[in-house]
């Protein structure tokens, strides 16, 4: 074996360049996947923080912990971190980078070094939003929303933070570029477009989103930023604009924006299922039409985010009538993924026990978007702590748990260890019992009538808020142990075998961790994704 | 390993085509609010739009035409090998696009003399409808001057590829993909020019 | 009950039910069938899968067109509850609402103002409401309804009170500082005595015009002045000592019955030094007419009528952005205001003022004529305070002594 042989056969977190620089400079996928995992999963302790201490705040009506301007940047900060920094780059940009090139059988993806400026970007927008804590008059105050007139006129550093959010963006859409070019130009020959694996097609229809979308997401906050330095007023009725426009135009990024978060979330489930029942994937096409559809449709029902902002009925009853039609798709996966474990043999291993409360979560978060789809009930619970209850049930229970669930899965992939079961699993019913209390309650609390954004509030929402605080401090604890498990599994947990889950993908045909190049030899597809047939653990 | 290994004209052509999709839907943005202030304030667009010097206009769009065709002869000259003729083209280009910049520079120059910009006294004395049409045709404008700005660095590094022997008749995607992305310069040109100097 | 009595609750909690309950049961067979598999195909049961099923179209068919009803179904009754809240009731009450940062404020059609949403019960309430400034969103979690203030349009809700209460009003989109502290109430009242505060001004106008008519003021002053009887000021206010026809004291304070009394017949029971000389105004006036003097009369209450500064202040919101700590908010501090040198902006120049009181009221009527160096012109114009409260309120501003710092 000559020494070319050899680098290319080590595995790719050994490679003979060592120190901080072989990593923040380096073009291998896998190894900007990790980056992406250490900053992204940074930013998410972050935003735990501070939502950890906005509930505090409410823990009792009046001021408690913090003043309300206080209190204000920090659910603006909970929001943006939470959405710009961690759920939306969340599974694409960490397992994404990781496993796409692998499940492909393909060496890396299309634009390795356009790959390595989307994470410097990311950091880049990372910083600002950081930065925007500091200096002029104190961090930004708008919500992560940045809803005008309030924002061109509020004296916090909302410009900084929407040009972090920009910037944030822009290294999306390269992202999702870099992705439709790879699925496209870089699957090995020997796979068929229905032979992909379901995380895949989904990261395909995100990708999709994400280039198509986010740009009037840019041109949006750039609007803003002119409105507060050069006084543009695009959106000022003084000035012959309209607020209802940003809205519009805010909501037509940012509502697909929530299917680029859940979709890959969705994706990880249509994976993990299968391995842990042992069966193929019930309805493989059906689920694969329900990604497309719901990227699809999931773009045309922005304005159900207004039913009460004044804009017109006619265009009300559009909405409604569509986002509708987005639940059907969503519900489709639901059964399918139920129905593979029909008559399967089934392994309630971490992964799983996080995949099996994703459908749980994201069926409450689902059902309960439903009411806020008809306009007539919407009309009371809009703007209030059951849509706040809703999204985090969608977004944190759904795309939340699929990541975690996703980590439990292919950590062992990456780092070739394996973490500890039992605390694993004790992790997860600490996780899944406090995000029920905490979520659970913000939606009785909203149906009584507790708007969102409210600092203080009336002694009859006392007991609601007590009871979803207490909640968060459980679900905060269940993460901190999982984290910490999964740590400690990464760096010291027991060695494992290339493929220690028994799944029948292309990257659990490869070495544990993968070598530099993916494979040592070219990947053939010998079998179907789903079928288990023949596949043995080791 | 080198990078030729990993070689994919055709992939790099992709990501360039998504890219200038999600180009085209920055602009999109703006064209909405166009069309949506155009509908509510029809009457003052057209006052304000027969301000706008048409004749300046006119010659940039045509400056802009033909600097798409000389780049995309500098295409064809390096795909025939003829890169001095690429060469010569391509100059051509980056001096049609100083021109552009140049006359534009000169149109919103007159126009902030006379008051007439974002936050001026003049635009502030004038009806709603007049200032969102001043404030959209400085924003579109200035991003597609902007556009104009990175389109002629990109087809500069190029220049400076073909003369270092980087950019050749069988290596000349960066090429393509520059004159691509040229093109979409012109294309959102051709739509910022009727809708805001023909206003009737 | 007219034809048209509906109310905006109704329709909307059924639809709740309606979407709750199908809701619950899907979730209910979801988490069930999930958890039973995971129980009856468990390896330890079920080694092997015992089916190697890549789908079934048929069964996909199924679970597409059942769902898709069932959500058409929502959407309709979604919709047809929602155009019920956009279908105002012809026979509407209405009025206005003006949201600002940060508080509410209504204005009746007679011209009447008011910071609480005063309402007759049983009627239907039309509300148009605008904003002064940025986004509010008029909420009353009790009627289900909602719609945001946007600058520069008018939205409208309407609403029917079926019971007499106070019901809480939210500012529901997000405003700043002080969002949370933009509550006011609806307080939903009979309507007679709905009418009795709605026609207050008008009221009292007849009654004044009666009582000059029928000549009570030439002998009962209104402001205190002693005349030949004792004056109307504060006349339900006070406690009188009268002495009986035989000759025995009480005292007394005016109520309803000793109002028409002391009209009817005035001499039975005597403001004690006071001659008998007034006449008996039976039959001089309808009962109608009596009733509405009287009426009168019982709100002549003289309390402190002098308006509180605080409480002005922390009605209009003020508080969201002036701290009296010096710390730095949206606006700048108040603590030491009076007095101190402020640099502001004033008619695109940097100039240099005495904050003496002409200079508070100014930035109080018209804050944008100079706004403080490094703050925003934000500030809405507080033009709607009277003069006396507006006195207050700078008598207020005054007493906040103490370093100023910016």
């Amino acid at each position: 074996m000559n020494s070319a042989q050899s680098e290319v056969n080590t595995n790719f977190l050994q490679t003979p360049r060592k120190g901080l620089g072989s990593w923040i400079f380096s073009t291998d996928h896998k190894r900007i996947g990790i980056l992406y995992l250490c900053s992204v999963l940074s930013f998410f302790l972050v935003g735990i923080a501070l939502g950890l201490a906005l509930r505090l705040e409410l823990f009792s009506p009046g001021p408690t912990i913090v003043s309300a301007q206080t209190y204000n940047s920090l659910f603006t900060l909970h929001g943006v971190i939470m959405i710009f920094l961690f759920i939306i780059p969340g599974i694409p940009a960490i397992l994404g980078n990781i496993l796409l090139p692998l499940q492909l059988g393909a060496k890396d993806v299309s634009f390795p070094r356009l790959n390595l400026l989307s994470w410097w970007l990311y950091m880049t927008g990372a910083a600002l939003a950081l930065l925007s804590l500091f200096g002029g008059s104190g961090p930004p105050d708008t919500g992560w929303t940045f809803y005008v007139p309030f924002s061109a006129i509020t004296t916090t550093n909302v410009s900084l933070a929407a040009t972090a959010a920009f910037v944030l963006g822009f290294s999306s859409i390269l992202t999702g570029l870099n992705f439709l070019t790879t699925i496209h130009r870089l699957r090995t020959p020997y796979m068929s477009w229905t032979q992909m694996p379901l995380f895949i097609w989904s990261l395909y229809a995100t990708a999709w989103v994400q280039v198509l979308a986010t740009p009037i997401l840019g041109i949006t906050l750039l609007l803003v930023v002119l409105e507060r330095s050069l006084g543009l007023g695009l959106f000022d009725p003084g000035k012959g604009g309209d607020p209802l426009l940003f809205q519009h135009l805010f909501w037509i990024y940012s509502h697909p924006a929530v299917y680029i978060m859940i979709l890959p979330g969705m994706g990880v489930i249509s994976e993990i299922i299968p391995v842990f029942t042992r069966k193929h994937i019930f309805g493989y096409k059906a689920i694969v039409f329900s990604t497309l559809a719901i990227a699809f449709a999931g773009s045309l029902v922005w304005g159900h985010h207004m039913f009460a902002s004044g804009m017109s009925d006619t265009a009300v009853f559009v909405f409604s009538l569509l986002t509708f039609i987005v639940a059907i798709p969503s519900a489709i996966k639901v059964f399918n993924w139920v129905a593979t474990m029909y008559k399967g043999s089934v392994t309630l291993a971490p992964p799983m026990l996080f995949a099996l409360s994703f459908i749980f979560l994201f069926s409450v978060g689902g059902l309960t978007g439903l009411v806020l789809g008809a306009p007539g009930p919407d009309i009371h619970v809009h703007d209030t702590h059951f849509v706040v209850g809703h999204f985090h049930y969608t977004m944190f229970g759904g795309t939340g748990f699929a990541l975690f669930a996703a980590l439990h899965f292919w950590l062992p992939k990456v780092f070739g260890r394996m973490y500890n079961h039992r605390v694993a699993t004790g992790a997860w019913l600490i996780l899944f019992t406090g995000f029920n209390i905490l979520y659970g309650s913000m939606m009785i609390v909203g149906m009584q009538g507790m708007p969102r954004r409210y600092y203080d509030y009336l002694p009859e929402f006392t007991l609601g808020n007590q009871i979803a605080t207490a909640g968060s401090w459980l679900l905060a604890v269940g993460i901190l142990l999982m984290f910490g498990n999964l740590l400690r599994g990464c760096l010291r947990g027991e060695p494992v075998g290339d493929n220690p889950w028994g799944a029948a993908t292309l990257e659990w045909t490869t070495s544990s961790p993968p070598p530099l190049e993916n494979f040592i030899d070219e990947p053939e597809v010998t079998r179907g994704p789903y079928d288990f047939k023949g596949v043995n653990i080791s | 390993m080198s990078v030729d290994a990993h070689r994919d004209d055709t992939g790099a052509r992709m990501g360039m085509w998504l890219f200038l999709f999600s180009e085209l839907l920055l602009f999109g943005g703006l064209f909405v609010l166009y069309a949506v202030t155009l509908s509510t304030h029809g009457e003052a667009f057209a006052a304000a739009g027969r301000e706008l010097n048409w004749v300046l206009g006119t010659i940039n769009t045509l400056v802009l035409l033909t600097s798409s065709l000389t780049a995309a002869i500098a295409l064809s000259a390096v795909q025939k090998g003829n890169s001095a003729l690429a060469l010569r083209c391509l100059w051509g280009t980056l001096a049609l696009a100083l021109c552009f910049l140049v006359i534009k520079y000169v149109e919103w120059s007159s126009k902030i003399h006379h008051g007439l910009y974002p936050g001026g006294a003049q635009l502030a004395e004038r009806p709603e409808g007049q200032m969102a049409f001043f404030n959209l045709y400085y924003v579109t404008t200035g991003l597609h001057g902007l556009h104009v700005l990175i389109g002629g660095a990109l087809l500069g590094w190029v220049v400076l590829k073909i003369r270092q022997g980087g950019v050749h008749r069988s290596n000349f995607v960066l090429l393509e993909n520059s004159v691509l992305y040229w093109h979409l310069v012109d294309l959102i040109w051709i739509f910022i020019f009727p809708l805001y100097y023909l206003m009737l | 009950m007219n034809a048209d009595a509906r109310n905006t609750i109704d329709k909307v909690d059924a639809t709740f039910f309606y979407i709750f309950g199908i809701s619950a049961l899907m979730l209910l067979g979801i988490t069930l069938c999930m958890v039973w598999f995971a129980y009856r195909y468990h390896h330890s049961r079920h080694p092997e899968p015992m089916s190697d099923s890549k789908g079934h179209p048929l069964i996909e068919i199924v679970w597409t067109i059942i769902p898709s009803l069932l959500v058409l179904s929502m959407f309709w009754y979604g919709w047809t509850s929602f155009t019920n809240l956009r279908d105002i009731p012809e026979d509407a009450f209405a009025l206005k609402a003006t949201a600002r940062m940060w508080s509410w404020s209504f204005e009746y059609e007679n011209g009447l103002t008011s910071d609480r949403l005063r309402v007759p019960t049983g009627q239907a309430i039309e509300v148009s409401i605008e904003s002064l400034d940025v986004l509010h969103s008029f909420y009353l979690p009790a009627f289900r309804v909602k719609r945001d203030a946007v600058p520069g349009m008018t939205t409208r809700v309407w609403f029917r009170p079926e019971q007499d209460g106070e019901y809480n009003l939210f500012c529901a989109e997000y405003c700043g500082t002080g969002h949370s502290a933009m509550i006011s109430v609806v307080e939903a009242m009979p309507q007679e005595a709905f009418d009795r505060w709605y026609n207050q001004k008008q009221m009292a106008q007849q009654a004044l015009e009666l009582m000059k008519k029928q000549g009570c003021l030439g002998c009962h002053s209104l402001d205190g002045a002693v005349s030949v009887g004792p004056t109307f000021q504060n006349f339900a206010g006070r406690e009188r000592t009268l002495v009986l026809p035989d000759a025995s004291k009480r005292t007394q304070l005016a109520d309803r019955a000793y109002t028409r009394r002391s009209i009817l017949e005035p001499r039975a029971e005597l403001v004690e030094h006071l001659p008998a000389i007034m006449p008996s105004f039976q039959g001089r006036m309808s009962d109608e007419e009596l009733e509405m003097i009287v009426d009168w009369l019982l709100a002549q209450r003289q309390e402190d009528q002098k308006p509180d500064g605080a409480k002005i202040f922390a009605d209009k919101g003020c508080g969201g952005c002036h701290s009296f700590d010096g710390s730095k908010g949206l606006g700048p501090s108040l603590l030491g205001v009076f007095g101190h040198e402020a640099r502001v902006q004033s008619e695109g120049a940097l100039r240099t003022f005495i904050a003496d009181e002409a200079y508070l009221r100014e930035s109080i009527l018209n804050p944008k004529a100079a706004v403080v160096e490094g703050y925003a012109p934000l500030m809405p114009e507080f033009s709607d305070l009277s003069t006396a409260e507006l006195d207050a309120l700078v008598e207020y501003l005054k007493g906040l002594k103490g370093e100023h710092r910016h």
